[in-house]
């Protein structure tokens, strides 16, 4: 009831909260993102086992991002944060072109999932500033996001080391998220 | 791309853990902490949890021995690799005795250590002029014209990179909502790459480059990621950029420095506690997962 209550009143006054999980494959820059979005800051990180999660407002929108561990062995867990998800963002080492078939593979299971279906997308095709980095464009493509149908999504080129592209993409979401489908 | 199957993943993983039991294979390469849990797969040698989180921010590859899978292709360099395999190619010219392999716990030391053996590859032969490896990516990259080896050329890679060339403005043109069809937009890098490091004029929302965006060529595949890429780190601005650099409007970058020292270690301890804690009061629903794997995430985050 309380609980009822506060989410009324917090409507009202356009305070939304969301539950955005920050997913992709191991070393494309999640946690990178994720610190760079709440402190600002690139910090030093170790290969994520298990998650991170932090609040960051925005937009009057507060986002509570959990970034996951990406190594193959415990992305099986990913699916144990699925429920109540409003957002996935899909983070791509744009400049990993050998796995970049994996990354689409991953990406494409995700959307499968019956608990993540009413969630909209937001793709960081991430470290644009490494060399031989895949454009938007070229993520979009290899990722095959044309064949994605009923869901809102975007992708952002985003340098997480420069702070490049990343509220861009918020920005995207919390409009999304704003205008009903959260 | 799951790999051979359940069998051949016990049969690697098994491999793997046996390796581990070489001599030098037991404790990192690089800060000489016991029991290895990570492999750098550009380098084909065991590292530390700490020494592998460095390693990834110089576009290094490491993959975690227990928590992600390994192909037989992996398993077979890296057995013909290793630490006493890799050491004797970058630790060559190293003496030993002299300059001993930096305490795990100081992560400035570890970065500068790593960037000088496998970045600069300052230790690989002694014959060779000090360029030597170095020297072609040199080229190819930046004007590397001038003589003073590794540091020079490294520093003015690093603060080219790391400059904050300001192409932001253009990033709104970047997105794009769902039914768009992505137009080509981008030759930015393409500049970034060739050494056209004037970013700040063009910067704000110039029509120019608005007009060069039809006329891009598609994304270079991977040309000289394997070379160039060891030499791209330096954008994690660890140091201070230089000063001229700080023209920008991105003053986080600049701002960094001297804040990010003092907290890179407090970063690997402090986020897990703090989570857990939020983890629970947080989220109900799947308070179960969630606490054990972040036990698990306290166990790597131990030295």
């Amino acid at each position: 009831m309380g609980i009822l209550f506060t989410r009324m009143f917090s409507s009202v006054f356009g305070n939304k909260e969301a539950r955005i999980l920050v997913l992709g494959l191991d070393n494309a820059g999640k946690t990178t993102i994720l610190y760079r979005l709440q402190m600002g800051e690139v910090v030093s990180t170790i290969p994520t086992i298990g998650f991170n999660v932090e609040t960051v407002q925005y937009n009057n929108i507060k986002f509570q991002v959990w970034d996951l561990g990406g190594q193959t062995s415990i992305r099986p867990y990913w699916r144990c944060y699925f429920p109540n998800t409003q957002a996935v963002i899909y983070v791509v080492d744009s400049s990993d072109t050998d796995r970049i078939g994996v990354a689409k593979e991953e990406f494409h299971a995700i959307l499968e999932e019956e608990e993540l279906k009413g969630a909209v997308v937001l793709i960081f095709a991430n470290k644009q500033d490494l060399p031989g980095a895949l454009d938007d464009a070229a993520v979009t493509e290899a990722l095959e996001l044309h064949k994605i149908k009923s869901r809102q999504w975007a992708i952002f080129k985003t340098c997480a080391v420069k702070g490049e592209g990343l509220f861009e993409g918020l920005d995207w979401l919390s409009n999304t998220l704003k205008s009903g489908s959260g | 791309m799951a790999g051979g199957g359940v069998k051949e993943d016990e049969k690697n993983e098994r491999i793997i853990r046996s390796l581990l039991k070489l001599p030098d294979n037991k404790r990192c390469i690089n800060c000489n902490s016991l029991g290895p849990q990570y492999v750098c797969t550009t380098f084909w040698t065991f590292v530390c949890t700490n020494c592998s989180g460095i390693h990834r921010e110089f576009t290094h590859r490491v993959k975690s021995i227990s928590m992600a899978k390994f192909t037989s292709q992996e398993v077979s360099a890296l057995k013909e690799g290793g630490n006493q395999h890799a050491k004797d190619i970058y630790f060559k010219g190293l003496d030993q005795q002299r300059q001993s392999a930096p305490d795990g716990s100081n992560v400035e030391r570890l970065r500068d250590f790593i960037r000088q053996v496998y970045v600069n590859k300052r230790y690989t032969n002694d014959d060779k002029p000090p360029r030597g490896p170095m020297g072609d990516n040199e080229t190819r990259s930046s004007s590397g014209s001038r003589s003073p080896p590794y540091e020079d050329a490294y520093e003015r890679r690093y603060s080219d990179r790391s400059s904050p060339g300001g192409m932001s403005p253009g990033f709104e043109q970047g997105n794009r909502k769902s039914p768009s069809r992505p137009e080509v937009l981008n030759d930015w890098r393409r500049e970034d790459r060739f050494g056209g490091r004037k970013k700040t004029e063009e910067e704000s929302h110039s029509p120019e480059q608005v007009k060069d965006w039809g006329s891009s060529s598609p994304p270079i595949a991977r040309p000289v990621r394997e070379i160039l890429g060891d030499s791209v780190i330096p954008l994690r601005v660890i140091e201070p950029p230089k000063p001229q650099v700080n023209r920008n409007s991105d003053s986080s970058v600049f701002a960094k420095p001297a804040a990010s020292s003092s907290s890179l270690t407090t970063t690997n301890e402090n986020p897990p506690e703090v989570k857990m804690e939020t983890a629970m009061s947080l989220i109900d629903f799947d308070a179960d997962p969630s606490r054990r794997i972040s036990k698990n995430s306290s166990n790597t985050e131990e030295k």
